[in-house]
């Protein structure tokens, strides 16, 4: 549509305003509805991306947080390291929830963390 | 139709005695028509008008007294009214707008006087400490509840401005570049002192005293990096806060309690993440049993 645009208006160049005013004033007509049809579709089509892009976003949240919930849910016992529990202190039972080790780190608490590293990593990108 | 004309052109002063009766009856609809429109527009203002008879010399004398009431205001709060945005600048007319710009004060100037820009405006706001109501304002009568609404979207717009011209004009061009490397700094301090401290420190001590030292340090730092942290993008929030009717200066104070809140997070979870990166490399390479 695009170029036939293009084509009418090189068309529209050709032509004396003055020697052929119909036809040059029906080929501007034409172009000026071709340029309103066109505008209609690419609206159309941005509402359509910005559609599929919602619900794709809508999906990865959602596929994100039952992968969190499943981990959390498979690992709520096992600490994803240990180290002395001197070390955290005074946060260690904060750090090592849920699994309740002494000095462990948790899967909760390590989520969390490497959410926001990754955010983090991920922000010149975005 | 032109019957109604011609008791319109009965109340004003009729056209000249020289027309034709043709161009006497398209003069007669003409101020018909503008009588019309005027009649429209101050009903839609809210003027209303006790008598039909007396309606265009009434009619201007209340909007030639509402402009007095806004021209009689004090100065002061003339310049307060200008900082605070445009749409109660076009309440106190284009003079006002035009230095809007001009006498910009600092943050805290602007929200101490708050409360009695708004005492002067045209509807009372939630947020105005009651202690400073003016003695004019009490007898005023209640105005719609579209004026409070739209008043109150003025002071989300207000608020918006604020944040907007917070910084100094000569700051905005590498504002954005500082703020990054101010984060940057951060982020890479916490790094490096969460590898120092698995190299050297956390044998004697908890992990977390060298970071609470090196956020005291970053407090004291971030004087002398320029702040550009508060930026439009709470918009939607703080207009709904301010739409709600909490104060704008709590709100201001709240996200900028909210922001250093979120730094400090990430700090953390960047240097937790180092450490036990550092840990996990060091059990691994050295076998090292803490």
């Amino acid at each position: 549509m695009r170029a036939e645009i293009q084509n009418m208006k090189q068309e529209l160049s050709t032509i004396s305003m003055m020697d052929e005013f119909a036809r040059y004033a029906r080929l501007e007509r034409k172009i000026n509805k071709m340029t309103d049809k066109l505008k209609t579709h690419v609206k159309a089509r941005t509402a359509q991306l910005a559609k599929i892009k919602w619900v794709i976003n809508i999906v990865f949240y959602i596929l994100q947080a039952a992968l969190m919930i499943s981990l959390i849910w498979k690992y709520y016992s096992e600490p994803v390291t240990v180290l002395p529990s001197k070390w955290l202190a005074p946060l260690e039972r904060l750090v090592a929830f849920p699994t309740g080790v002494a000095g462990g780190v948790g899967i909760t608490c390590w989520l969390v963390v490497c959410n926001k590293v990754v955010a983090i990593m991920l922000h010149p990108f975005s | 139709m032109e019957e109604d004309g011609g008791g319109a052109a009965a109340a004003t002063p009729g056209p000249p005695a020289g027309l034709s009766a043709s161009q006497r009856r398209a003069e007669l609809r003409r101020r018909k028509l503008l009588m019309n429109s005027e009649e429209r527009i101050n009903r839609i203002m809210g003027f209303h008008r006790p008598a039909a008879k007396d309606d265009d010399s009434h009619g201007e004398s209340k909007l030639q007294h509402e402009q007095d009431k806004s021209n009689s205001l004090p100065v002061p709060s003339v310049s307060k009214r200008i900082v605070l945005g445009d749409s109660v600048c076009n309440m106190a007319g284009p003079a006002d707008h035009a230095g809007s710009m001009v006498d910009l004060k600092g943050d805290k100037d602007l929200f101490s006087k708050t409360p009695e820009l708004l005492n002067e405006g045209t509807s009372e706001l939630r947020h105005r400490t009651r202690g400073e109501l003016p003695s004019e304002a009490a007898p005023r009568p209640p105005r719609h509840g579209l004026e409070q609404y739209l008043s109150r979207f003025d002071e989300a717009l207000k608020l918006r401005n604020q944040l907007m011209h917070e910084k100094p004009s000569q700051e905005n061009g590498n504002a954005v570049e500082e703020f990054d490397s101010f984060r940057i700094f951060r982020l890479v301090g916490c790094a490096l002192l969460a590898i120092a401290v698995r190299a050297f420190v956390c044998k004697y001590l908890s992990i977390f005293a060298p970071f609470l030292t090196l956020q005291l340090a970053y407090m004291g730092l971030s004087k002398y990096f320029p702040k550009s942290e508060k930026k439009v993008k709470t918009t939607v929030l703080t207009a709904a806060l301010l739409l709600s009717g909490i104060p704008a200066e709590v709100i201001s104070r709240s996200m900028d309690t909210y922001s250093k809140m979120g730094d400090v997070f990430t700090d953390l979870c960047v240097y937790f993440f180092t450490f036990i990166f550092c840990h996990e490399l060091a059990l691994f390479f050295g076998s090292e049993v803490p």
